[in-house]
């Protein structure tokens, strides 16, 4: 069976966001899927409790901004949910701030000997490299995900061995990623497989570097277009993506 | 005290070989953290702690590196003033353990028995695994500020008693200062030393205040 998932907590995005995206799938994909929604106000039938085991161990005063409750959907089974999804699922994850172009059937027909993941190509990978050790300019977004059930059950699982030092060191999901399941020098080598160049690319920070890094600009023959942007003050919204729904 | 690097004719052709390799389009990413790692004040603090381990006056052979970066100051001194005979770093860098192995070629030659050290740099995050190598006199880490508490680095090897040097800062003007304390007090305190045998702190030539504590 084919999910597509979203994550919506806290004020950042009001309930429009998940409306619009379930409207965009619902117009973007020509094979069957369910879509869910992780809350922290479920009210609908297709909405999921976010659990809060992780809670305790964000401490928001030190100014990072760790989607930690993406990690929940890694896991097999819904902490605190008695859905149930088969052992042949495959889950599809987008941000609530997506635009979608073209037909989602895409990323379920992708190999799924790995899971899938978004490579910023408009990141100049040597910047990447020069600023690793500092757990800056990571080159992946979290932004979409792509995985089968139960693969992405080793990183659930690594961060709730060590949710301290994960939590105090890296200031990002996408950093965590980047360092522990993704490897900038072995791109092909790593655990998480990063979407192919032409597939997504970013609003705030262009398509592929150096050559194709123009900003604002529309792409409608890729496959999803993100506005996340992390020069932006965290928890602020310009909405600027809904002048383009 | 000691107050300079002894700069011999094989470190010099070690550091060309690593600023040959910075050239390559390849490694362009690492000339400027070569240079950041190149600077007076980087001796400042390796020159402290040498001088301080030598007034203490402990005999060491084996020194762990936790976050040595390319230990381009921190192993000469420890081989030509201490003796020191064997140094693993552990690094999580992919790109420093090239470079570090440039910098320190002299102490990985074929021949082991006409070096005066041996040398090893490794892929090794020391917050998530315990450090499998045999025992160790010393455990040098100059990077507290870049890192979670060192009580975690002890709960992970709680079965060695090491020997700690630590250095950290209390300046947070940088986003990589994820750890910063307000004095050695409080790098001891972290690291759960008790046994304290040396704690100071030092104003570097970038005025930048580092603190540092030795003790077990």
């Amino acid at each position: 069976m084919n999910n597509i998932l979203c994550i919506k907590w806290g004020d950042k995005y009001d309930d429009s966001y998940v409306e619009k995206l379930k409207e965009q799938c619902e117009a973007n994909c020509s094979v069957p899927f369910k879509f869910w929604c992780f809350t922290d106000k479920p009210t609908k039938d297709w909405h999921i409790p976010i659990p809060t085991t992780l809670d305790e161990f964000y401490d928001e005063d030190r100014g990072f901004f760790w989607a930690y409750r993406k990690c929940y959907m890694f896991k097999h089974q819904i902490p605190g949910d008695n859905r149930y999804f088969s052992d042949n699922s495959k889950f599809l994850f987008l941000d609530l701030d997506v635009i979608i172009h073209q037909d989602l059937k895409y990323f379920f027909d992708l190999p799924n000997d790995k899971p899938w993941i978004v490579r910023g190509w408009w990141n100049d990978i040597h910047t990447v490299k020069q600023n690793y050790a500092k757990h800056k300019s990571t080159p992946l977004n979290s932004s979409v995900i792509v995985w089968k059930k139960g693969q992405m059950m080793p990183v659930w699982d690594h961060v709730v061995k060590h949710p301290e030092v994960v939590f105090f060191t890296s200031p990002s999901l996408d950093n965590y990623l980047a360092h522990h399941w993704y490897d900038p020098w072995k791109e092909d080598g790593g655990f998480l497989r990063g979407f192919p160049q032409g597939d997504i690319y970013s609003w705030y920070k262009g398509n592929i570097f150096p050559h194709d890094m123009e900003k604002k600009k529309i792409r409608e023959d890729h496959k999803i277009c993100l506005f996340n942007n992390s020069s932006q003050t965290e928890g602020v919204n310009t909405d600027e993506i809904k002048e383009l729904w | 005290m000691v107050d300079h690097i002894k700069f011999t004719v094989d470190t010099a052709e070690d550091w060309k070989s690593a600023l040959s390799l910075a050239d390559k389009e390849d490694y362009k990413q690492c000339m400027k953290r070569i240079r950041d790692a190149s600077t007076y004040s980087q001796l400042q603090s390796k020159l402290w702690l040498v001088s301080e381990i030598v007034n203490l006056g402990i005999n060491i052979d084996r020194v762990l590196l936790i976050a040595g970066w390319y230990a381009n100051f921190i192993n000469p001194l420890l081989v030509d003033e201490l003796g020191v005979k064997y140094i693993l770093n552990l690094e999580i860098d992919p790109d420093v353990i090239k470079f570090s192995y440039k910098f320190n070629k002299r102490y990985k030659m074929h021949n082991i028995s006409e070096q005066k050290c041996f040398y090893e740099c490794k892929l090794h995050d020391v917050m998530y695994k315990p450090v499998s190598t045999a025992n160790f006199d010393l455990v040098i880490n100059t990077s507290c500020e870049h890192m979670y508490p060192m009580s975690r680095f002890r709960k992970l090897n709680e079965n060695k008693n090491y020997l700690y040097v630590l250095q950290s800062t209390d300046d947070e003007q940088w986003d990589d200062h994820i750890n910063c304390v307000s004095g050695p007090d409080e790098l001891a305190e972290q690291a759960e030393l008790v046994d304290i045998m040396y704690s100071g702190t030092k104003e570097l030539n970038n005025g930048m205040k580092r603190f540092m504590v030795i003790g077990r």
